[in-house]
């Protein structure tokens, strides 16, 4: 039985968003609504959805790079938001983050070595020269790359020092935000397979972030598909990607593209009517119901808690709703296993 | 659909042996180098590539585009017999909007956020149809309505901050297609924009290419996109094309090892499967042979000594490799 | 992919990338050679820039043994120029020195933290925006007693708000870069974050800025000078001198002109040189390629 390693309840997420003229309100972006996940060592967990799902906003609060307004989080059993910020730093080298865009996330004005060796220097630790060709060797770049800044590199090869970086203190979680998009295809793979080799030698928790279902499917043990802020459908990746319960999961997962004309022609793909909702005035009731097909009354007025369909799998849909409704409703709270 | 049967046959844009190159601190940058391909009414090219394809830059030198200093343009892009690299400019901005229209890649910015959009949409009327605001300004709502813009009479006056990625996207090709171009050029209409509306905006390009007949082509990085509406696919890679066929063809029997490479990269890679290594080159001084030897699990000493010339492998099949035409023979 | 290079025509291009290479060699060798000679005035062979000999009154430039002719009180202007030097560029240098180390602080602290800090310093400092550059300077000088360090004080004085306002619009776009959020990822303590993420990126355009106003100073430190709001006479100083050779501008250009072509040129030199640092500041510059 693997162990928990990140435990987080009800994180909510409120930003302020600014006024019309002198007069107006300001109104809150609800970014991440009420999220409830927990990770096992070792497992992979792809979040997906689309922008404004709030989905790099949970990615930060897991680690509490932005402050949650409320909700709880714990790693390795320790609380994190009740640490103060000297303890944050320290508990940094066990999680970090990889981020979408690979050349900005470095320090321009330092060199790949010193990028590296300053990151080492942040926790007091060994920044000689070996320590740093050794991190570099393990992601495939050569010391030639020692003396190149950042704009000098290519996007994959920044990406790799990026993940060099997250890898240096061995932490046992690495946040991912969309670190492929801004790849192109062919190093987008490197960069995966990469990132699976990492995974089995060093046993490292994924959590990967992005809206492309098709790399999601592909790395990830359990996908967790959020829409406005909420999640949607969790469970383990093959049978969700097979079989998606959740009205927005299956058309996420049927417009998305395959590349195989056969499967895959325009006149059949098919499409999800309407735009997606501001995140600023989500409607009310489950927040998709405005454009899914199966929509009843109920779902206008009630907002569907995630029910437990299956072992291993959630979905927040009344269609879905166990027939013995009462004991089920009261475990909302609790996801995944 | 009666008495066009025969001009169907001809292609509205026939590109040969196109060549863009431009001058750079590091030297004579090849971005496009000897490219040649045809598209007729009613059928949908797709061009793939990625970094350093020179597949967007083929696009904007079709419509005279390209604008910097140094830069070299030569080869024949023939639309309807006429060679637009030999036009003039008052004639070449006669054509552009009119006849054969580019829809910019990035629906950010590809608006002008100083203006209503229903201006911006109307703009191609009122200059290449001569019709009048308020004539124009009618028109530009029907357009907005059939591109899936809900009350565009209402709308037609907001400003492009006012609508999302999708709409604003929607709104470019409106305003491409106001005055029915044979050739309609997209270049990466959907890349920044989320799975749910890619899927939108394909249907509608399709949709109305039934309607208007033209020509579409489009640019693209992403493979499920070719999948989707290609009918005929053109690789490139630095600036050459590598492979060109019809899409099932390309799917079902692909011979380029890049080919071969990008599909598996994009599909599921599974256990064992190697990705390409390396990166796609910048074309600078590139040494003779193969541009994507460095990078071939395959690639012999004819392939760095030679540069591969595009052959038939069957019909309407042409590839670019020392290897393959070796096969075949 | 490498940028196109745009060039109207490839004379031009030429010409302008000549100038980019030689114009700061040009200009550091001037002011190199203008500071030199600054610093080592109480040891050159010249005359003593206050001996005042009627004979020499706005006598021409090679009379009388002075190379540079006499001003309207007969004395040398070589060796005014010399000496003037010390007190012109003092005053250019020291206040922009001075202004940009406070304005750097401020500046990063309102443009990192932002919210109610930024507000405070801002709005602050918008107090001394709303007074015109020279104005207020004459006014902080008009209050002390007028000298050189009043000088150096009020220009100041007038130019933190300038140069702060730049550094926070510098550290504030630094601050949504995502190597900053990286760092902060990794367990970078504040101090740590801005000084070696935030400082190292956000101040090259405050520098080059500063190298700029140098130059705009030497101009305001002379006007000054002039209206007799620095130093007193009979000391030497460049904007003095062009007060001084006002008063005889028919019968000797020279005396007004001369002091007035260091002027120029001194604050050409400083904006060459600071556009020069732009560029060497640049990480992106195509000339830092390595391998």
């Amino acid at each position: 039985m693997t162990e928990v390693l990140l435990e987080a309840r009800n994180l909510v997420k409120t930003f302020k968003v600014g006024s019309r003229g002198l007069f107006g309100r300001t109104r809150s972006l609800r970014a991440v609504d009420g999220v409830s996940l927990t990770l096992r060592r070792g497992e992979t967990l792809g979040v997906v959805g689309e922008s404004g799902c709030g989905k790099s906003t949970l990615g930060r609060v897991l680690l509490r790079l932005i402050e949650p307004d409320s909700g709880a989080l714990r790693l390795n059993g320790r609380d994190l938001l009740a640490l103060n910020a000297s303890d944050l730093r320290d508990m940094r080298r066990h999680m970090q983050m990889v981020f979408q865009d690979p050349v900005g996330s470095l320090n321009p004005r330092m060199t790949v070595e010193q990028n590296l060796a300053d990151t080492l220097r942040f926790h007091r630790l060994a920044s000689e020269r070996s320590v740093v060709i050794e991190a570099l060797r393990e992601i495939g770049l050569s010391d030639a790359y020692l003396d190149r800044y950042p704009h000098e590199m290519s996007g994959g090869q920044a990406q790799r020092v990026a993940i060099a970086r997250a890898l240096i203190f061995n932490p046992e979680l690495i946040v991912l935000d969309e670190p492929v998009s801004a790849l192109d295809v062919s190093i987008r793979a490197q960069i995966l397979k990469l990132l699976a080799e990492l995974r089995a030698r060093h046993r490292i928790t994924y959590v990967f972030i992005s809206h492309d279902i098709g790399v999601v499917r592909r790395i990830s043990d359990r996908i967790a598909v959020l829409y406005l802020g909420k999640i949607a459908e969790i469970g383990d990746a093959a049978p969700l990607a097979a079989n998606p319960l959740h009205p927005y999961s299956q058309a996420l997962l049927r417009s998305a593209l395959v590349a195989d004309p056969r499967r895959n022609r325009v006149a059949s793909l098919s499409v999800i009517e309407g735009d997606l909702p501001s995140p600023i005035d989500p409607p009310a009731g489950c927040r998709f119901h405005a454009r899914c097909v199966h929509a009843t009354d109920r779902c206008a007025r009630e907002e569907p808690p995630l029910f437990d369909v299956a072992p291993g799998r959630s979905v927040a849909c009344f269609l879905h709703e166990p027939t013995d409704a009462p004991q089920e409703q009261t475990r909302k709270e609790l996801v995944g296993s | 659909m009666t008495a066009l049967a025969s001009a169907e046959e001809l292609p509205l844009l026939d590109v040969k042996n196109l060549r863009v190159s431009f001058h750079t601190a590091e030297g004579r940058l090849r971005a496009v180098d000897g490219v040649s391909f045809s598209v007729r009414a009613g059928r949908v090219l797709c061009i793939v590539g990625e970094s350093g394809s020179g597949k967007s830059v083929t696009a904007q030198a079709i419509l005279r585009l390209v604008d910097a200093a140094g830069a070299q343009v030569a080869g024949q892009a023939l639309y309807r017999g006429r060679d637009l690299l030999q036009l003039s400019e008052t004639e070449m901005e006669g054509l552009r909007g009119d006849r054969i229209s580019l829809v910019f890649q990035n629906p950010m910015t590809g608006l002008n956020p100083a203006f209503p959009v229903g201006e911006q949409v109307a703009e191609g009327l009122r200059l290449h149809q001569g019709l009048g605001r308020r004539a124009a300004r009618a028109r530009a709502i029907e357009l907005l309505a059939q591109v899936g813009i809900p009350h565009p009479e209402s709308r037609c006056d907001d400003y492009p901050h006012q609508f999302s990625g999708g709409m604003r996207q929607r709104i470019l090709i409106a305003g491409a297609i106001a005055c029915e171009p044979d050739v309609l050029i997209a270049d990466e209409p959907t890349t920044a924009l989320d799975v749910s509306v890619q899927a939108q905006i394909l249907k509608l390009l399709k949709s109305l290419q039934q309607e208007l007949e033209n020509a579409l082509v489009l640019i693209t990085h992403d493979l499920g996109v070719v999948a989707a509406i290609a009918d005929d696919v053109m690789v490139m890679y630095a600036g050459r094309v590598v492979e060109q066929a019809p899409t099932e063809i390309l799917f079902d029997k692909p011979l380029h090892p890049y080919t071969l490479g990008l599909l598996s990269a994009y599909n599921d890679g599974g256990q064992g499967f190697e990705p390409i290594p390396g990166q796609p080159p910048v074309p600078i001084d590139l040494p003779p042979g193969c541009a994507f030897r460095d990078r071939c699990s395959r690639a012999t000493d004819a392939c760095a000594a030679e540069a591969p010339a595009l052959r038939a492998v069957a019909t309407a099949h042409v590839v670019a490799c020392h290897l393959v035409v070796g096969a075949a023979q | 992919m490498p940028d196109p290079v745009r060039h109207p025509s490839h004379l031009l291009g030429y010409a302008s990338k000549a100038w980019r290479n030689l114009g700061p060699l040009v200009a550091a060798a001037f002011l190199a050679l203008v500071v030199t000679l600054a610093i080592l005035a109480p040891w050159l062979p010249i005359a003593d820039p206050l001996d005042a000999d009627p004979s020499k009154r706005i006598a021409a430039i090679g009379t009388h043994d002075l190379w540079l002719g006499g001003d309207n009180q007969g004395r040398d202007i070589l060796a005014r120029l010399i000496w003037g030097a010390r007190i012109s560029l003092a005053i250019a240098v020291a206040p922009t020195l001075v202004a940009t180390l406070v304005s750097l602080f401020l500046g990063i602290a309102a443009g990192y933290h932002g919210r109610w800090l930024d507000h405070i310093i801002m709005r602050t400092l918008d107090v001394f925006f709303a007074f015109p550059l020279v104005l207020l300077a004459i006014a902080i000088a008009g209050i002390l007693q007028p000298g050189v360090l009043t000088e150096i004080v009020a220009i100041t004085v007038v130019l933190v708000p300038y140069v702060t306002r730049v550094a926070r619009t510098s550290a504030g776009q630094v601050a949504s870069q995502t190597y900053i959020e990286a760092a902060r990822a990794s367990g970078a303590s504040v101090g740590a974050l801005l000084l070696r993420y935030v400082l190292p990126n956000a101040a090259p355009p405050v520098l080059v800025y500063a190298t700029t106003l140098c130059g705009l100073m030497i101009v305001v430190g002379s006007g000054l000078s002039f209206l007799g709001l620095g130093v007193q006479p009979p000391a030497a100083d460049w904007g003095a001198m062009v007060a001084d050779g006002g008063v005889v501008l028919r019968k000797a250009a020279h005396a007004t002109l001369l002091p007035g072509l260091m002027i120029v040129l001194a604050a050409l030199a400083f904006s060459t040189l600071g556009e020069a640092l732009r560029e060497a500041l640049d990480p992106r510059s195509n000339r830092r390629r390595s391998s």
